[in-house]
């Protein structure tokens, strides 16, 4: 057997971002044929009831239930590069989403994802494509207060004292994620360039409105967190990915999506990606 | 990082103990995040300690639109560019999220406002670090975000400008004329006078430096061009030849731009009006940036000396 090479990578997404998703797809693939994948199962290792649970979920089209505070783990998977013959140790931790929303709301980081971060060599950052905050401006909406006529007129009582507080959780989600990054590099064991995988999830909901690129999306959505990424190359070297982990909307889409083989339904796009139901060309990206 | 409480210091006679085991450390659980709030004096100190940073003073009396103006800088970025400069890096993100606030729809107002600043604000620096095409290295701005009442005072008194340590360090000094009240001729002058008068204090008490950038910026342009009257026109432009004949030759370099943060539906202005361009113009535009005559006339001097003041302080080079 070749000695294992071993790969720690930090999972970072708010919640419903699709992280305990893309991994509950991932452990099936490596485990079945069904399409062509770069990286197999090697071996099992240690408790694998956690991925096996969620696998089995994801396989018989229902919700992945989202990872709680409570109930974060480590993840790890011993997998073959059927390309190099080389043995490979990944290992991820399943934390919340909650858990990233507290370093942006509360400050901090949980001392066992620092010491996790401090020994990763990458990251796999999720966006969601169907659930982000846009900084939207009351002076953008106000065309549509003025068709909407009386209705829409300014409320002068509510304007004098009456408005919502601001709210650190409802800041725009690009902002948000700016900032996550921002600690992951302003660390002092921090070691440039990061490789950093993004996710754009639910990626079939994006093609269903118009045909894009992960890449064009993430510069047309999050300007913000895109302009930042390019502006730091010197510090994240980056690559961006559509990915649907479920192929679909079970409530809308499961007729097609049960004609298919389960790992059919998984479709990745972006740069490089030569197999488009291949998850773990994302790894391999990672680990060039 | 959380601290592990501390035992109370005990007065009490120590009783010998039968050898046990060391008691447990208490682990902090979680590591402290920057907070993300706007810079104090002393953090501002820092970062220009440890970096090239431009400092920009936004001056102007109260409700003349000194944060919407720093706000909308952010809000900018988060559509895209601003003109050919990409955000890079910020360490207040959150402070600035807080003062976009009453202009989102998230606050459930109506119409767009800012949060006036505090008198007493002490995390007054907030930062931001631009990309550029023509930037060697990404470019960092502290912008010192100071109630309104705070430049009345020194407006008024010189000693009151002393106080103002922050001016002594300005690259770029931005004076903000409240074009809402210029469209009222009773009071148009006074408003003008009053400008004068602040950019003349920060000169005479020897706060401001003659190097630096002085930008007028006529804010809420809008309200002019709303008006559609071309006298008001005329009378900002006979304004600005004004603050030239008086304050020309007193700064590093003096000029005017016209801003409308937050247009109330003006046709051709744009949400941000004149923020690119002012922006490009603290990017390009540093009186740090000097030409050194590096190879002075033979004439002028052979010792060492007369040399070093000609490469340094060579009038003719400072003024290109």
């Amino acid at each position: 057997m070749t000695a294992s090479v071993s790969n720690q990578f930090v999972m970072i997404g708010l919640p419903a971002t699709g992280k305990t998703s893309f991994l509950a797809a991932l452990w099936y693939l490596v485990h079945h044929g069904e399409v062509e994948h770069r990286l197999t199962i090697e071996r099992m290792e240690g408790d694998s009831s956690h991925l096996n649970r969620i696998s089995d979920l994801w396989a018989s089209f229902e919700v992945v239930p989202r990872t709680s505070t409570n109930s974060e783990r480590i993840v790890s998977m011993v997998l073959n590069d059927t390309s190099t013959k080389k043995s490979i140790t990944l290992t991820f931790p399943d934390l919340s989403g909650e858990s990233f929303m507290s370093q942006w709301v509360d400050r901090h980081f949980t001392t066992s994802y620092d010491e996790f971060l401090k020994k990763s060599v990458g990251g796999v950052l999720f966006i969601s494509s169907l659930n982000y905050q846009k900084p939207a401006k009351i002076v953008s909406a106000e065309p549509l207060l003025k068709e909407m006529g009386e209705a829409g007129q300014p409320n002068e009582e509510k304007d004098e004292e009456g408005f919502v507080p601001w709210d650190s959780t409802q800041a725009p989600t690009q902002v948000q994620l700016v900032e996550l990054l921002q600690f992951i590099a302003g660390r002092e064991y921090f070691k440039p360039p990061f490789r950093l995988a993004l996710v754009i999830s639910a990626w079939d909901d994006v093609l269903k409105v118009k045909r894009t690129s992960p890449a064009k999306w993430l510069a047309g959505e999050m300007p913000f967190l895109s302009q930042f990424l390019e502006s730091n190359r010197r510090l994240f070297d980056f690559n961006v990915y559509g990915v649907s982990a479920q192929g679909g909307d079970y409530n809308k889409d499961v007729d097609g999506l049960t004609g298919m083989s389960a790992s059919e339904r998984i479709l990745i796009e972006g740069d490089g990606v030569k197999n488009p139901h291949d998850l773990t060309e994302l790894l391999t990206w990672l680990m060039r | 990082m959380t601290t592990p409480p501390q035992e109370p210091q005990s007065s009490a006679p120590v009783t010998p103990q039968p050898s046990t085991a060391a008691p447990p450390v208490t682990v902090p659980d979680v590591i402290d995040l920057p907070s993300g709030n706007g810079l104090d004096d002393l953090g501002a100190a820092k970062l220009q300690a440890a970096q090239l940073v431009r400092l920009i003073v936004v001056a102007g009396p109260v409700g003349a639109g000194k944060t919407t103006l720093i706000a909308t800088l952010h809000d900018l970025f988060q559509t895209g560019k601003v003109g050919d400069y990409a955000f890079a890096w910020s360490t207040t993100l959150p402070a600035f999220e807080e003062r976009c606030h009453l202009s989102r729809i998230a606050s459930e107002r109506a119409v767009p406002e800012t949060e006036r600043t505090k008198f007493d604000e002490l995390r007054r620096y907030l930062h931001v670090q631009i990309a550029g095409p023509e930037l060697l290295e990404n470019l960092d701005f502290l912008f010192i975000d100071v109630s309104g009442e705070v430049f009345e005072r020194a407006r008024d008194s010189i000693a009151e400008c002393q106080r103002l340590h922050f001016l002594k360090m300005a690259d770029h000094f931005l004076l903000l004329i409240d074009c809402k009240k210029i469209i009222d001729r009773k009071k148009r002058n006074q408003v003008v006078n009053e400008a004068t008068m602040l950019l003349r204090s920060c000169l005479d008490s020897g706060m401001l430096a003659a190097s630096c950038f002085v930008n007028v910026l006529w804010m809420k342009y809008d309200y002019v061009a709303a008006t559609g009257d071309g006298e008001h026109a005329s009378f900002l432009e006979k304004a600005t030849q004004e603050f030239q004949k008086q304050f020309g030759s007193r700064v590093g370099k003096l000029s005017f731009r016209k801003v409308a943060a937050r247009p109330l539906g003006v046709e051709g202005l744009e949400f941000g009006h004149g923020v690119p361009e002012l922006l490009q113009e603290w990017a390009t535009e540093s009186p740090r940036n000097r030409t050194m005559n590096l190879l002075p006339d033979e004439e002028l001097g052979s010792r060492e000396s007369e040399k070093f003041l000609q490469r340094h302080f060579n009038s003719e080079s400072d003024s290109k």
